[in-house]
């Protein structure tokens, strides 16, 4: 038990568990314990030198491929459209199981919550159907590859994917003064430039205007999709004839015509700007370490974004930041947090399915945000109300069938509730949780208290 | 007469679900019962999902392109099948609510039929006489017989008196309190706690009696994928029963019970999240395997104030295993304008609960019809559903 620790040894065990469960996905077996020595750049070693795709994922279908299937199955009769999507979506759902097994199994779990943290940045949600094939595929292309970069790098990356650019309707966003705008009529779609102001960058009290929305919008005219039989069918195209002409006043600059590279000099704009370097950094630390956090940890990733507008700088300020290895635990786990960090210690759930299953009786279906806002970045949220008890009774059923898998397996001799406990938060673990554990009635009950206790809810 | 679960006790059951297998060594207590000549029926499997308190089935099977869909569910209402937000498309009238996107394959590989309009013979709403029919079979009126209709095929029940099945399932008595106490030092968890349970108390406080007793006895749906794991690993043995029956509550939703996301959906996922235990428990077994699932009354159409249904009569099923013939819907739909539903409020029943039951018991486990109407169902000797209607090879 860690309180029989010398007291020398102690803050470098926490730091270890603070590792494992804060940035981490919570510990599996040894995993504390490997962290032990050095913690901070054990942890900061898993973004250097990370291959951003996992083996299982490699093998998953491109976004070309998946977009060119959906363009050729829309032209077939309304039934074979239908056929056509319901097997989308079993494809879909095994990307989704895919990609949490990949969580579970990690061996750089702070790559993939830095992954998860950008992908509901960038929310792309599996409920717009015209989208929902290709989400995953983004998250492989767009995110995985380009976190550790600049952050325009990213942001580029992410509005020209075709998911993207589907998702909030830049494909259908026609410059009014473009030749296909005067023949036809159509004007722009803001929603895509919205976004990117409102989250991506500047944030809602980012200081920019409804006009720049709109100039936004007109600078990322033309960016679009190829469609069948097109050269760059599936994939991103610009379409010269939807982008609105003329010089655009855009934040404080005139930004001469220039096609496409209008956009890309909007983006590089906002991408470097100190608003979004202060928006960005609320976001992380509100994500990582607190709903509200203090100044000092926001302004330490700050400081790390303002080398060069660096997303890789953010996680250095991060994990260099005051207070942020202190075990106050700031943060109630996601369903996605719960389900995975316990799959990670106590093996139920077994596998990404069962992890799906799990987030969706306890209300995050995954990558099925309700809106392009993703899911809130306060987790007070998910023990409120009602839903708190559905949680619960979820972590007593964990608890339930894990033991009864043992015992089937002919392990329950050998089940230790304390010792698992001690594996998956280390230090963490407080001493009226480990006295009610030595207590319980059965190993099922001790591990139910601990998926219950306060240590293990949060992170 | 003969209680229900005396019947259990008496014939030496113990556990979970340790029965009699058809044509096993173990004599039926029942006289009258035959097998079909030639019917291999000691393989085939029969699993009851009863969900208490009445399923909302609209939630679950939305008939989204029912005209009168939008305007009925008001706020309730999900999108169209090909919308943000919308349904999974099935077959292009009857949508799936997503949170239950695993019984989509099931669909697809035609091992899933929906039974769009159920009725278990009741006509009003009630609680405890529909709970009553639905166990027992038998109607109010003509008998005092308090055994249940599965019983009385004398084939092995789940359906165990609760504090039994705690114990077998081992569930933790109590945890709650303990939980109270752990989270003492601990604010945040405290303090949501108590609100939590509050939430609960007043909810349930704001019920009828008839719809606080809906849930007595029963165990949270979400512990459904739990009965089912169980339920599969004694299924599939070769010696094991042949029949489980598996219950749980919280489908009565008279108040905030979620549209696409909330307290509803969490329970369709642990729905759907529960055929997946059984069909991968089951192994090759699933081939031989009906699991109907229903409830014992349905809920109202339409919201009431309170961002829930009322109690209502018709209700939807299913019907899902390697033994159906599906990936259809079976049974005449209704409609959901105004002079369409039963009591201007719910949906009318088209078919018979009685009629499945009875050409499961008939055309899949193999009884004869006589042994079924002397024996099982006297009170619906005339509830007919062809062998095809419930997706059965003839």
């Amino acid at each position: 038990m860690s309180t029989d620790l010398p007291e020398d040894i102690r803050p470098y065990e926490l730091r270890a568990a603070v590792g494992a469960t804060r940035f981490g996905y919570g510990a599996r077996e040894g995993e504390i314990a490997s962290l032990y020595k050095d913690a901070v750049r054990l942890t900061a070693d898993q973004v250097r030198a990370v291959d951003p795709l996992p083996e299982a994922l490699k093998l998953l279908p491109d976004s070309r491929e998946l977009l060119t299937d959906m363009l050729q199955a829309r032209r077939q009769g309304r039934s074979a459209f239908r056929g056509y999507r319901q097997e989308a979506r079993l494809r879909a759902q095994n990307e989704v199981h895919a990609h949490l097994q990949a969580a579970v199994t990690s061996n750089t779990p702070f790559f993939e919550r830095l992954v998860a943290f950008w992908v509901n940045h960038f929310t792309v949600s599996m409920n717009k159907p015209a989208v929902m094939p290709l989400v995953l595929a983004f998250e492989r292309e767009a995110i995985r590859p380009n976190i550790l970069g600049s952050y325009f790098g990213l942001l580029s990356a992410v509005v020209r994917h075709p998911a993207m650019l589907i998702y909030l309707d830049n494909v259908r966003s026609v410059g009014p003064n473009s030749p296909t705008g005067r023949s036809r009529g159509r004007g722009l779609n803001p929603m895509l430039a919205r976004r990117i102001l409102d989250t991506y960058t500047y944030g809602l009290d980012g200081g920019h205007t409804e006009k720049d929305v709109e100039t936004l919008s007109a600078l990322l005219t033309g960016w679009t999709v190829g469609l069948l039989g097109e050269a760059n069918q599936g994939e991103f195209t610009f379409r010269e004839e939807w982008h609105e002409e003329g010089k655009k006043r855009f934040l404080d600059r005139i930004i001469p015509e220039a096609g496409m590279l209008e956009g890309e000099v909007g983006l590089d704009m906002v991408a470097r700007a100190p608003a979004t370097g202060r928006h960005l950094a609320r976001r992380m630390a509100q994500y990582f370490i607190a709903d509200t956090p203090p100044p000092s940890i926001e302004n330490e990733i700050f400081s790390g974004y303002m080398n060069g507008g660096s997303a890789l700088g953010m996680v250095e300020g991060l994990l260099n930041a005051p207070g942020v290895w202190s075990p106050d635990q700031g943060k109630v786990k996601t369903p996605r947090d719960l389900a995975i960090s316990t799959a990670r210690f106590l093996g139920f759930p077994r596998n990404g399915r069962d992890v799906g299953d799990a987030m969706r009786q306890m209300g995050e279906a995954p990558y099925q945000a309700p809106t392009e806002l993703g899911w809130p970045l306060e987790s007070i949220g998910w023990i409120t109300g009602e839903g708190m008890m559905d949680r619960l009774t979820w972590c007593q059923m964990a608890a339930e069938m894990a033991v009864h898998a043992a015992e089937k397996a002919g392990r329950a001799s050998t089940l230790d509730p304390v010792g698992l406990a001690l594996e998956a938060v280390g230090g963490l673990l407080r001493p009226e949780t480990y006295r009610r554990m030595r207590v319980a009635f059965s190993p099922a009950e001790a591990l139910a208290i601990f998926l219950a206790s306060p240590e293990f809810q949060k992170r | 007469m003969l209680d229900r679960r005396a019947v259990l006790k008496g014939i030496g059951l113990k556990g979970i679900g340790f029965g009699l297998s058809l044509g096993g060594p173990f004599v039926s207590p029942f006289t009258g019962l035959s097998l079909a000549d030639g019917h291999k029926a000691s393989h085939k499997r029969f699993v009851l999902i009863a969900l208490r308190g009445g399923l909302d089935g609209l939630s679950l099977f939305p008939p989204y392109a029912d005209p009168d869909y939008e305007a009925v569910r008001g706020e309730l209402a999900l999108g169209a099948a090909n919308t943000t937000n919308g349904v999974i498309d099935l077959d292009g009238f009857f949508g799936l609510h997503p949170a239950a996107e695993a019984l989509l394959k099931y669909w697809l590989q035609e091992e899933l039929v929906i039974l769009p309009a159920l009725g278990v013979g009741t006509e009003k709403p009630d609680h405890k006489i529909a709970r009553s029919l639905f166990d027992t079979g038998r109607l109010a009126a003509s008998s005092n017989d308090p055994s249940g209709w599965l019983a009385r095929t004398g084939l092995a029940l789940l359906n165990l008196d609760p504090k039994e099945s705690e114990k077998v399932l081992g569930q933790i008595l109590g945890l709650e309190e303990k939980l109270r106490l752990l989270y003492e030092d601990t604010p945040l968890m405290s303090r949501a706690f108590n609100v939590a349970k509050t939430a609960r108390e007043a909810r349930i406080n704001r019920l009828l009696p008839d719809d606080q007793a809906a849930d007595q006895d029963s165990i949270s749906a979400l512990r459904l994928p739990w009965l089912a794991t169980r339920a599969a690993e004694a299924l599939v043995q070769e010696e094991g029963p042949r029949l489980a029956v598996l219950e749980c509550g919280g489908w009565d939703t008279h108040q905030d019970q979620g549209g696409l996301v909330g307290y509803l959906p969490r329970r369709l996922a642990a729905l759907g999240a529960s055929i997946d235990a059984l069909a991968e428990g089951l192994g090759p077994a699933w081939a031989d395997t009906i699991v109907l699932v229903a409830s014992e009354m349905g809920r109202a159409v339409s919201p009431n104030g309170r961002r829930g249904t009322d109690n209502g009569v018709g209700s939807i099923g299913f019907a899902v295993g390697g033994a159906v013939i599906g990936g259809r819907v079976s049974g005449e739909w209704p409609g959901l304008a105004p002079e369409q539903l039963l009591g201007g409020a719910s949906l009318a029943p088209r078919s018979s609960f009685w009629g499945v039951a009875r050409a499961i018991l008939q055309r899949h486990l193999g009884l004869s019809a006589e042994g079924i109407s002397t024996q099982i169902l006297p009170d619906f000797a005339d509830a007919y559903a062809s062998a095809e209607f419930i997706g059965l090879p003839d």
